[in-house]
């Protein structure tokens, strides 16, 4: 019942989402803003609202100091310098809580989930249950319209500490990259757009012979990202960020699953037979640019801004533009099996420190807020309108206006708007649409989940095996959990890609079941038990909130 | 010394001629040496000049410029902050320089002198620090504690001296024959005195190590700066090149979203960026390198 | 003489330590007053934030900072020597190391004794600022280089066909890495290294090798009997420097250049630490286990620079201590 219940309303909001892209339901708060206050508050943000690299500080940034106009409240910048590694410098300045609490920012957006019960328990962060519907009505109101995102928010005691990084559409976009192919030589050689494993296989095959190109892969989303596992059935990557899948409400390890063990046997099948990139490791992006243009493959997977550049090149060599993204591969039956997708919210939170008193972290709670407000909504993702946008006629969306679109610069857009990557806000699907080539857009719609259903009857099966599959974002751990999870995560997560690249590249004989079964009994010395057995019962606390 | 008895005579012609040999042969397998380090390096010069659409469609050997161009620099030099990096990595070398020589050249005075009763308590408490320390994050705390956080001063204190450095320093020290300081000592010189007058012109050759060292070291350090700054206009050039290399290299990684309009200079900005660091330190290396050419100590011995 | 120094030494043997430290100052004022900026130095910058070193024997918390951490015994070190890969990478750390000290740490020296052989002068400084060039190519460009030019179709590749051999990406293969690692270390850092070597060797006295020369050694004799000996102090103090970092080698190269398929022979302590800490994806960093292990290495190495030491000390006249 409670999952046909998650299930309709996530399809209402894809429909919602699908209809009418612009209007997501914020409640509005005109009049409210400006707040008029003489105060000044820190806000820390670590990845999020980078500023752009035409600017030498946030002072030069539109987007940092309009909102300080925005919502009537002096904000003072935290920003890690450029260059920084951002994790490092957030947990350099983090340390001040040990010492000297008031030495921190007063809004921080990091990474805090994991650990959000010990930030709370040693008061280093509000707990902010109490102040929410009132100081912060609009993102209450947001909370609300999905038990997902409410869910998310809170521990597993119900306490709330965060405002998080929402996509409107309800979708995690984990689908800028994909499978890409070469449209000529499909032509060429009378193929049609693979759509099935084995499809896809003949085209490598094809390509192999015709043109002695084989399978590659950039190096950003490698082949340990390629996702396409899902064709059997299987979730999981090289990858030690991605070894947990939920089935049937337990917690697995994705790579110790049969159908994980298909995949291995289908590709170190192409690798043994030479139809796959032998610098498949060591390939940087350029490289792989490189073989790309010179013919060396007419299949990969890539992200939408990596095929940009390859076209972009390819053209300028006077061979057109011929790369197109093509969507996961099914498996031989047809069935959707590639899981991506999820709650749409991002794990970048932010957080009201300690630092600030109760009235400070008041305002801080109004400042946040206005993120989630119909009219916070887009300025957070526009910018002011007149200025950098203005609303088109035609498409009823808001469009970049000249000052944006004209300029030269790499990504513009970051220097009006701070929902590009993430933070506390919610992005707006339109950006995605505004920001990217024609080409893009369509190899994005091939690879996410969303497009792949949205003109079959597919559409509830694909939401039930794209979002049933991940580890929710949003899980708290006990301080002792994470403590002891954080001991295993290393040395577990090595083990498990080093093990399955072998496998992955022939240099272990994924089909002799001695070599794998020493594989699987192997995870028992990294702990694997206990692992799952904490992930476990976290899970099991987080679906009971 | 070993003994060589041979015919005076014979031995000048087939020295000669060996030596020839060996100088064919020494030479040679120096500029064998060159050219395998010089190819890459050069490749970088030239491919900063190429233009990227070329560079990545090429392969194999590179040796002048193809379709000319300097838009890698001009991105570079457009990089708001390029100037104040610059000039900050200019303050921080001008100040922390003589604080890093002067007490470097102490340290390794103190060391190398004989009979101070504290000498070995000292020096241990020196060479102790060369393997413990607190650690970054009671580090990072110091500097907040001493207020040094967000200025300019904590890439330059903290750093004030090289233990390492400090024994490369005593080495040299105590290679300066003793009957020179004592000489002195007997004309009523002071420690100060000698240390300035005859200590460090006669172990000026390693003085200019230090000073390469100490100052490539400055020239180099982005972490410090990461982690002890706020404000992007102090920060070194070390991390505005980092941030213009990292920014085109990453940019893809990031996960939610991605842009079509990825910076296309990635490849010639990675070689734009070493041209530009490396030539200002190219450029004073010559000046340094005259001292351990000629041979100082000689001189002055025999004076 | 001899007996008025004796009469000076039995005297100053029956001074108090209070007197004889009195006298010590007097006499040694200056030098102290030399050693004193450089004392507060290192009280302010390096032993006061020393008490860090607890965080290895606590549960340290950002959120509690070191005071209110709870001890923890050598629970990170039970943890860090029981942990599946803490053989494997102690290996790898050894190895790597040890194949650094065998052929990188000699290539400058050798680089040093070649350009000490070069009398056209000109030329000699030209090869010495060629050779120092690489050093200031950032790791993240080298390795990019490296990588290119190991791939299948790369430039190593062709020199290999060239002689017969089969064409493969020789970074990906477990049996290369090494070769690889130490082959860029040595093009990277040996005209840098050389330099303390030149140094030194314009310090040596001209008329040595005229007495050889006279002697009628050959200029390889004269290389091996006065260069080489001139050279010698500063070679020890940089080899026992080198051993007191045996276990430091720097993750940025492995971090870069390493693949899953060669972890096994390249998976070091510092990429493990990097992982527990600097690169920890999700979770908080454990600075707890990272301090311990770093103190472990601290330990490694100290034990090592003591051993060397020792037998330099013994076997030659230089040693560090």
């Amino acid at each position: 019942m409670k999952k046909l219940l998650a299930l309709v309303l996530a399809l209402c909001l894809v429909l919602t989402a699908a209809a009418a892209l612009a209007s997501a339901d914020l409640l509005s708060r005109e009049g409210v803003y400006p707040l008029n206050s003489d105060k000044t508050i820190t806000w820390y943000s670590q990845d999020s609202h980078n500023i752009h690299s035409d600017f030498a500080d946030w002072h030069d940034s539109p987007f940092h100091v309009n909102l300080s106009k925005q919502v009537g409240v002096n904000i003072e910048w935290v920003l890690p310098t450029t260059g920084a590694d951002g994790g490092v410098f957030t947990n350099t300045l983090l340390s001040d809580a040990g010492s000297n609490i008031g030495n921190l920012p007063n809004i921080m957006e990091a990474y805090f989930m994991n650990n959000a019960n010990q930030y709370l328990d040693d008061e280093v962060i509000w707990d902010l249950t109490p102040y929410l519907e009132e100081y912060a009505p609009a993102y209450w109101a947001w909370l609300h319209s999905n038990p997902a995102y409410d869910k998310a928010m809170k521990t597993d005691d119900g306490r709330y500490y965060a405002f998080g990084f929402f996509r409107e559409d309800g979708g995690w976009n984990d689908s800028y990259q994909g499978p890409v192919v070469r449209k000529d030589w499909l032509e060429e050689c009378g193929l049609e757009i693979p759509k099935t494993i084995s499809e896809f296989e003949n085209v490598i095959r094809v390509f192999k012979e015709k043109y002695g190109a084989v399978f590659t892969s950039a190096f950003s989303p490698r082949f340990y990202q390629m996702g396409m596992s899902g064709a059997f059935g299987a979730y999981g990557n090289v990858n030690p960020d991605y070894l947990y899948e939920i089935r049937d409400g337990k917690v697995i390890l994705a790579q110790s699953t049969d159908e994980y063990r298909n995949w291995l046997r289908w590709f170190s099948g192409i690798v043994k037979e030479g139809l796959v990139d032998t610098d498949l490791q060591t390939v940087d992006d350029t490289n792989v640019q490189q073989k790309v243009e010179t013919g060396l493959s007419g299949i990969a997977i890539t992200s939408m801004g990596q095929m940009n550049l390859w076209n972009n090149h390819m053209e300028a060599a006077g061979n057109g533009r011929p790369w197109i993204g093509i969507p996961y591969p099914t498996n031989d039956a047809g069935e959707i099996y590639s899981i991506f997708g999820g709650s749409g919210i991002g794990s970048i939170t932010g957080v009201v420190t300690k630092s600030a008193d109760e009235e400070t972290m008041k305002l801080c709670l109004q400042v946040l807020d206005y993120a989630y407000s119909k009219e916070g909504f887009l300025f957070w993702n526009y910018g002011i309108e007149g200025e950098s946008w203005v609303m088109s006629e035609e498409t009823g969306l808001p469009a970049w206006t000249d000052l944006v679109a004209k300029d030269t610069s790499n990504d513009p857009m970051i220097k009006y708007n701070g929902t590009t990557w993430s933070g506390s806000c919610i992005q707006a699907t339109n950006l995605l649409y505004l920001k990217n080539s024609q080409a893009s857009i369509d190899a994005n719609d091939a690879w996410y989940y969303l497009g792949m259903g949205r003109d079959t009857d597919q559409l509830d099966k694909v939401l039930e095996v794209t979002s049933g599959h991940k580890w929710p974002t949003g899980v708290t751990f006990t301080t002792e959990e994470s403590d002891e999870l954080d001991l295993y995560n290393a040395s577990l997560g090595t083990y498990v890609v080093e093990q399955c690249t072998s496998f992955l590249l022939g240099n272990k004989d994924v089909n002799d079941d001695g070599l794998w079964n020493e594989f699987i009994s192997g995870l028992q010395q990294y702990h694997i038990d206990r692992v799952l057995e904490l992930r476990q019962n976290c899970y099991d606390r987080y679906l009971s909130r | 010394m070993t003994t060589v008895t041979k015919p005076k005579v014979n031995n000048h012609i087939r020295e000669s001629a060996g030596s020839k040999i060996f100088n064919g042969i020494n030479a040679f397998l120096l500029v064998i040496l060159c050219v395998l380090t010089l190819y890459p390096m050069w490749y970088c010069l030239v491919a900063s000049f190429t233009s990227t659409s070329y560079l990545s469609a090429h392969q194999g050997i590179m040796l002048i410029p193809h379709m000319f161009t300097t838009s890698a620099y001009s991105l570079a030099f457009t990089h708001p902050l390029l100037l104040s990096g610059y000039k900050n990595i200019l303050i921080i070398l001008l100040v922390s320089m003589p604080i890093n020589i002067l007490l470097t050249l102490f340290t390794g005075y103190f060391l190398a002198s004989k009979k101070v009763l504290l000498k070995p308590v000292i020096q241990f408490l020196i060479m102790f620090t060369m393997f413990f320390n607190g650690g970054m994050i009671p580090i990072y705390l110091n500097i907040r504690d001493l207020g040094l956080y967000n200025s300019l001063w904590a890439l330059i204190l903290p750093g004030a001296i090289s233990v390492y450095n400090c024994i490369i320093c005593r080495t040299a020290i105590q290679a300066v024959p003793d009957s020179l300081t004592e000489s002195a000592y007997l004309d009523g010189a002071n420690d100060l005195v000698i240390v300035f007058r005859i200590t460090l012109p006669l172990i000026m050759p390693t003085i200019a190590v230090l000073l390469l060292y100490y100052g490539v070291g400055h020239w180099n350090a982005w972490f410090p700066a990461s982690i002890y700054l706020q404000d992007n206009n102090k920060l070194p050039i070390q991390n505005i090149m980092r941030s213009i290399l990292i920014a085109n290299s990453n940019l893809l990684n990031s996960s939610g979203s991605e842009v079509d309009r990825v910076d296309d200079f990635a490849e010639t900005i990675k070689y734009s960026t070493i041209i530009l660091t490396t030539v200002p330190v190219l450029c004073i290396y010559p000046f340094l390198q005259k001292y351990f050419v000629k041979g100082v100590m000689v001189g002055a011995v025999k004076g | 003489m001899a007996k008025q120094k004796a009469a000076v030494n039995a005297h100053y043997r029956r001074l108090s330590l209070g007197q004889k430290i009195a006298r010590d100052f007097s006499h040694n004022k200056y030098k102290y007053l030399m050693i004193l900026p450089v004392l507060v130095y290192l009280a302010l910058f390096c032993y006061k934030p020393m008490y860090g070193i607890q965080i290895a024997f606590k549960n340290y918390k950002i959120t509690r900072g070191i005071e209110k951490s709870a001890w923890a015994g050598m629970y990170w070190f039970e943890q860090f020597f029981n942990d599946p890969y803490f053989w494997r990478l102690l290996r790898n750390t050894f190895l790597i190391s040890g194949l650094q000290i065998l052929f990188c740490f000699p290539a400058p020296i050798l680089l040093a004794l070649m350009l000490n052989e070069v009398q056209h002068n000109r030329f000699k400084r030209t090869v010495q600022t060629i050779t120092y060039m690489p050093y200031f190519i950032s790791l993240v460009v080298l390795c990019s280089l490296v990588k290119i030019y190991t791939q299948q179709n790369g430039l190593v590749s062709e020199i290999v066909a060239f002689f017969g051999g089969t064409k493969q990406n020789w970074l990906q293969d477990p049996k290369y890495y090494r070769l690889v690692y130490i082959l860029s270390d040595i093009w990277q850092s040996v005209g840098w290294n050389s330099i303390i070597y030149l140094a030194a060797l314009s310090g040596i006295d001209m008329e040595q090798y005229e007495a050889a020369r006279i002697d009628g050694a050959s200029r390889f004799q004269q290389m091996l009997h006065v260069t080489l000996p001139g050279l010698l102090p500063t070679i020890t103090i940089l080899f026992i420097l080198r051993m007191g970092s045996i276990l430091n080698v720097g993750y940025e190269k492995t971090l870069l250049l390493y693949q899953p398929t060669t972890y096994e022979v390249a998976d070091i302590f510092s990429t493990y630490t990097y992982r527990i800490s600097l690169g920890a994806t999700s979770g908080q960093p454990q600075y707890s286990l990272s301090t311990a292990v770093s103190l472990f290495n601290t330990i490694v190495n100290v034990f090592f620079l003591l051993l060397t030491n020792f037998i330099s000390r013994r076997a030659t006249d230089s040693s560090l201590f």
